[in-house]
């Protein structure tokens, strides 16, 4: 096991134990240090429900910190079942960082305000641990002049393998403060100017005799005149690409291996450590909640799901609509699991994680189906790409990706969201890029920058950071809800013979999930296992160590049967528990009468 | 990599072709460092011999430890070279491994082996020298200490203990390592459990009373019947099974990045691929060095030089498969009992694999030697039966791999009998053959490091094409079977690319490769003509040529970098 250095709690007069504080929340968006400050403060403001550390320390020399938050109560919180919230593991996504902590900070203040309410339960009943920021150093860039939108972390990539490290990255050329969209006329460009918005851009279509006059490209220079332009910009490793699970061994960006950095590493190391975690909550650029995927795929080896077990499809189909109802939220970006967290923590770990965008911007058309996606990002990372190619002169190189399964390929990247009017108002009126402005460039000529601003598709303004974070602490109180709750019920002794006694007993789970998700089976998560307490020659029939290897959701149950010996009047103690549940006791007394009913 | 002057090279050649004949009229020349190649040496007594490897020759040995095993044990890693030749990371380099699975020692003693015939040899073996001259080798001997440590220090059967010690709750119970087998005789063997029962099904072979067979149905006449109780254990935990959670519980060799798969795709693999503090140190070694060519990994058993891939999906490069089988069926000759396999399809599927993950993620080619087979108890193409054993056992190790059926009480059994072949009968070579399986072994990973790229410069030509305008060419020639880039590194992206590079006075106006020796101009870059990308590096025993025209009066320097050659740099004069 990991042990966690906890930072001392910070002790503030006329706070005792257990005793929360109502806190406001930021609506704001926090650099690195404000964050960090708003952490400790969190604490300070928790009295002894919060404790924090620092989960890793990343390349870029930041911290990625860990919270623990749970009332004082009779379980110990080891002995717990604990809730697991991870943000910004998506540095695109900046927002999920402040939804992260505003959550956690909105149910201490819930639990604060109603003593016996759902959100004090939860903290008494449960331990909730929270990993608000995995990768500081890319959200930092939402931060930084000029500001470009970034998933990468701070680890230093020679992306395009010269021996130089970071030498050519986007530049701002118009000094306004942000990497915007650049696109050069040229015959046989990919794109085209979308008829119906003409401030965005859409791949033209050949088949329909669409005719591609524009390349796209991000802002910026041959900074080290390779004839590629910003092949090889700052960072990094993506750790929401650099999971096991359908790992892209090989690809630009997803880490030297699996898990390669530290805080994937930590995180992975923490949930590995904490096998009580029973349910996931990942807010970031994935999302499997508002649009379940009904894929059947399996891995190479022909075993491992690439989305969702078919068993846990209606059991996401059903906390989908539940979230929808209760978020508003009915528009996603769907979710890639090709080496994401989220994937690895479901199909590996065998835990139900469910992982929203928190937000999505206003569709440019009410009735379009197809989710609004992404960022520019997509743009700088598909540029080096297409770079690379060039530089490698090995376009096969690059596996044929399925282009139904991306919604990235799909959509065109990022351009064709909303009208730069939406993008006014979705920001207060944040100055944004959107109308194309001429530039002249200093080896491409005339070019125009403009298209979506960084962030404009996956940051929602700071005033609706709060109202995100109050409706996504009302999903962490209705998954709470749902967890698996066992009791040993309806326990009959019978006896069969001199000091012979046959026990039954009854495992239910009166939760909705069932003690194993479909993925858990499959990840072989070790069972349930329910064992009179008495050494092994007196249990005469039955086995010494049951295994319940599942137990169905909304009250699944298994009878359980031993023959034992004992004294007549003797009290028997029966055990239920393993390292992913909790343990329940419950006494049997050992008498002739026929029906004992279990305290 | 840095630059190694080819001058100082031939010099050191030219000194050594001088003294060659002295030197191969007498191999049989002492280390100064003395060690017995009869025994197997348990951890500790490997790192004394280590250390003293690197006090007999501290010029050519250098010795770090890389990491902490689980149960805080050091990885110690021996770097050999030639420092008066070049740094070793200026130098193409062969790693080579052993002992990843605890009870497999052997590979650890080919390893000391050939640390201590290289070091002897160095100066005195011209082949050898001249290969320690130009290459590096870095040695990690037990890459799995703890498993190491516990097979020597621990009763085994003999064909345990594989994993590594980190405590592993292998039975779902919540508990950890809690029930391991039980040495009910204390003589460091975990043998079989036998108990006479009437109603028992087997009985001992009238021929060999050591050996048990099933009694044959309607079988007549007076005779003992036994039951089979397993290998030697009273079960622990009480829970009803014996020897259901012994000691770890996982397979280091499955922890590897390459095509790693969770435990329930793949028996063993660990939490995430590189979870083991093991594991982790030694990746970290390697993808520290850019420099490593060539891979070897010792394990034993059966006789095998294996290659990938692991599985049937992953397919090998034609080009990488045939640099690959000029080397295996090279070591096939090399060692007449082995034989030349690809894992998945001769011998089973792996996931995560060692091997796997050093040639498919980084592109080096690499073997793993599956040491010892009973093939050589008699000479035989087919692995000896139960008899031929036994007789090997009887004729030439004296009974000494068999221990004889005796009484025991056991807690839960009573009074039974335990007796069968001891941990060292199955896996590792006796003594007597122990020094010849380092030897040819060794030999082996010599042919291989052999072909670590040799790298010059051929037809390197200047000519005028007008007033102060040149024309250069040159071709850079590999020597050796291994390219500078492996089709799988180019395929996988793995390092910084090659790249040749004209340095010096003058204008570089154009420059590219030659794609076609005899046919057309060649291939113009559009960008940093004076810096040329060899994304697919220079070819195993072959060439590539390469043109500039250079505006200037010279003189210039062109110069090869690949981080897997010793890079190469010739002057060009105009005139």
């Amino acid at each position: 096991m990991v042990r966690h250095n906890w930072t001392r709690k910070v002790a503030i007069a006329g706070i005792s134990a257990g005793c929360l504080v109502g806190q406001s929340l930021a609506g704001e968006y926090r650099n690195d240090t404000r964050f960090r400050d708003a952490v400790t403060a969190f604490v300070a403001n928790s009295g002894q429900s919060a404790q924090a550390s620092v989960l890793a320390k990343t390349a870029g020399g930041r911290e990625a910190p860990l919270l623990q938050v749970a009332t004082p109560g009779d379980t110990p919180i080891e002995a717990r079942r604990a809730i697991l919230l991870v943000g910004g593991i998506d540095s695109d996504c900046p927002a999920t960082a402040e939804t992260a902590l505003d959550v956690i900070t909105e149910l201490v203040s819930q639990a604060h305000a109603e003593a016996d309410g759902p959100a004090a339960r939860l903290l008494h009943d449960y331990v909730i641990y929270v990993v608000p920021r995995l990768n500081p150093d890319g959200i930092e860039r939402f931060f930084e002049k000029p500001q470009q939108s970034s998933r990468l972390n701070g680890r230093a990539v020679d992306d395009d393998r010269d021996g130089l490290v970071n030498e050519d990255g986007p530049d701002d050329l118009d000094g306004d403060g942000v990497i915007s969209v650049m696109r050069v006329a040229e015959p046989g460009g990919e794109w085209m100017i979308d008829p119906e918005h003409p401030n965005l851009m859409r791949r033209a279509d050949a088949s329909k005799g669409e005719v591609g006059v524009y390349r796209i490209l991000l802002e910026g220079r041959d900074d080290d005149n390779d004839g590629h332009m910003n092949e090889d910009g700052a960072g990094g490793v993506d750790p929401d690409r650099n999971w096991p699970h359908f790992y892209e061994s090989g690809e630009i960006g997803v880490g030297a291996h699996q898990v390669s950095e530290p805080e994937t590493l930590a995180l992975a190391r923490f949930v590995v450590d904490h096998p009580r975690i029973a349910a996931i909550i990942v807010y970031g650029r994935n999302d499997n909640i508002v649009s379940p995927p009904k894929g059947e795929q399996r891995d190479a080896a022909g075993v491992a799901y690439r989305d969702l077990h078919p068993d846990d499809v209606k059991l996401y189909a059903h906390i989908s609509e539940k979230y929808q109802e209760l978020t508003g939220l009915k528009r996603s970006s769907k979710g890639d699991p090709r080496g994401a967290f989220y994937a690895w923590a479901y199909a590996q770990r065998g835990i139900p994680v469910l992982a929203t965008s928190v937000w999505a911007p206003e569709a440019d058309k009410p009735d379009d189906a197809k989710p609004a996606d992404t960022s520019d990002a997509d743009v700088a990372e598909g540029a080096a790409d297409d770079d690379e190619a060039q530089v490698e002169n090995k376009p096969e190189r690059r596996k044929k990706k399925d282009k139904s399964d991306d919604p990235e390929e799909t959509d065109p990247v990022g351009l064709r969201v909303i009208s730069n009017a939406d993008n006014q108002a979705a920001h207060g009126g944040a100055p944004l890029a959107g109308e194309w402005r001429p530039f002249d460039h200093p080896t491409l000529g005339r070019v125009e920058l403009g298209g979506v601003a960084p962030f404009a598709t996956t940051a929602p303004a700071p005033e609706e950071l709060d109202a995100i974070a109050k409706r996504e602490a009302t999903f962490v109180l209705d998954i709470a809800d749902r967890l698996p709750r066992l009791s040993l019920r309806d326990a009959t002794c019978k006896a069969i013979g001199p000091g012979v006694w046959e026990i039954e007993l009854t495992l239910v789970n009166d939760g909705y999930l069932p003690t194993r998700i479909g993925a858990a089976r499959l990840a072989e998560c070790p069972p349930t296992i329910v064992r009179p307490d008495l050494p092994p020659e007196r249990v005469l029939g039955g086995k010494r160590l049951e295994r319940v290897p599942v137990l169905a959701g909304s009250g699944g149950a298994a009878k359980l049967r031993w023959l034992i010996s004992g004294a007549d009047g003797e009290t028997v103690t029966f055990i239920a528990g393993s390292v992913i549940d909790p343990e329940i006791r419950v006494e049997v007394k050992l008498a002739a009468a026929d029906k004992e009913k279990a305290q | 990599m840095k630059l190694v002057r080819s001058s100082l090279i031939v010099g050191v050649w030219a000194v050594l072709a001088s003294n060659a004949t002295i030197a191969q009229d007498n191999y049989q020349f002492a280390s100064k460092t003395p060690i017995a190649w009869d025994r197997l040496n348990d951890y500790d007594q490997v790192v004394q011999i280590c250390r003293d490897l690197v006090a007999g020759y501290p010029d050519l040995l250098k010795m770090e430890s890389i990491g902490k095993s689980v149960q805080g044990r050091d990885m110690w890693a021996l770097t050999l070279n030639v420092e008066k030749t070049g740094a070793a990371e200026s130098k193409p380099a062969m790693y080579i491994d052993a002992n990843v699975h605890g009870n497999e020692v052997q590979g650890t003693e080919t390893v000391l082996y050939t640390i201590w015939y290289l070091t002897k040899s160095y100066g005195k073996v011209p082949q050898l020298t001249e290969l320690m001259d130009r290459t590096a080798f870095y040695f990690v001997p037990m890459i799995n200490p703890d498993g190491r440590a516990y097979w020597f220090a621990q009763a085994n059967t003999p064909h345990s203990s594989r994993g590594g010690q980190k405590p592993t709750d292998n039975d779902g119970d919540g508990l950890f390592d809690e029930d391991p087998p039980n040495d009910l005789d204390g003589d460091g063997n975990i043998t079989q459990m036998r108990r006479l029962d009437p109603l028992g099904r087997w009985r001992e072979n009238p021929d060999d009373p050591r050996i048990m067979v099933r009694v044959e149905p309607g079988a007549r006449g007076e005779f003992r019947r036994y039951e089979l109780l397993g290998n030697e254990g009273i079960d622990d935990d009480g829970d009803g099974d014996v020897n259901e959670d012994g000691p770890g519980g996982y397979d280091t060799n499955r922890n590897w990045p390459a095509d790693w798969q969770p435990g329930f795709i793949q028996y063993g693999a660990g939490d995430f691929p590189l979870s083991l503090p093991e594991s982790a140190s030694v990746a970290n070694f390697i993808l520290a060095r850019p420099n490593i060519a060539a891979v070897q990994s010792y394990h034993n058993s059966g006789g095998m030089l294996l290659r990938g891939p692991g599985v049937k999906y992953v397919e090998y490069p034609p080009a990488d498969v045939r640099v690959y089988d000029r080397i295996g069926e090279r070591g096939a000759r090399m060692l007449p009992d082995y034989r030349y396999l690809v894992i998945w399809k001769d011998l089973y599927g792996v996931h995560g694999g060692f091997v796997n993950w050093t040639y498919e993620d980084l592109g080096i080619i690499s073997f793993t030697n599956e040491l010892w087979t009973a093939r050589k108890y008699f000479g035989t193409d087919e692995r000896p039966d139960r008899d031929d054993l036994m007789a090997f056992n009887d004729d030439l190790l004296f009974g000494q791999s068999f221990v004889d059926w005796h009484a025991v009480k056991h807690p839960l059994y009573g009074d039974i009998e335990v007796g069968g072949w001891t941990k060292t009968s199955s896996r590792v070579p006796p003594p007597f053959h122990l020094e010849e399986e380092c030897h040819r072994n060794f030999a082996f990973t010599m042919f291989h490091a052999e072909q670590m790229p040799l790298l010059e410069f051929q037809n390197v030509e200047t000519t005028a094409l007008g007033p102060n305008l040149w024309r250069v060419r040159v071709d850079v020639v590999n020597r050796r079977s291994i390219p500078t880039v492996t089709a799988q590194a180019q395929k996988r992206r793995f390092g910084p690319r090659d790249s040749i590079s004209i340095n010096g006075d003058g204008r570089v106006v154009a420059g590219g490769e030659i794609k076609d020796r005899f046919l057309g101009p060649f291939e113009a870059v559009e960008h940093q003509p004076q810096r040329l990308w060899v994304n697919e590096g220079i070819p195993g025993d072959g060439l590539r040529g390469f043109q500039w025209i250079v505006s200037g009066a010279g003189p210039l320097t062109i110069r090869y970098d690949s981080p897997r050659a010793a890079n190469i740099e010739t002057r060009v004069e105009f005139k």
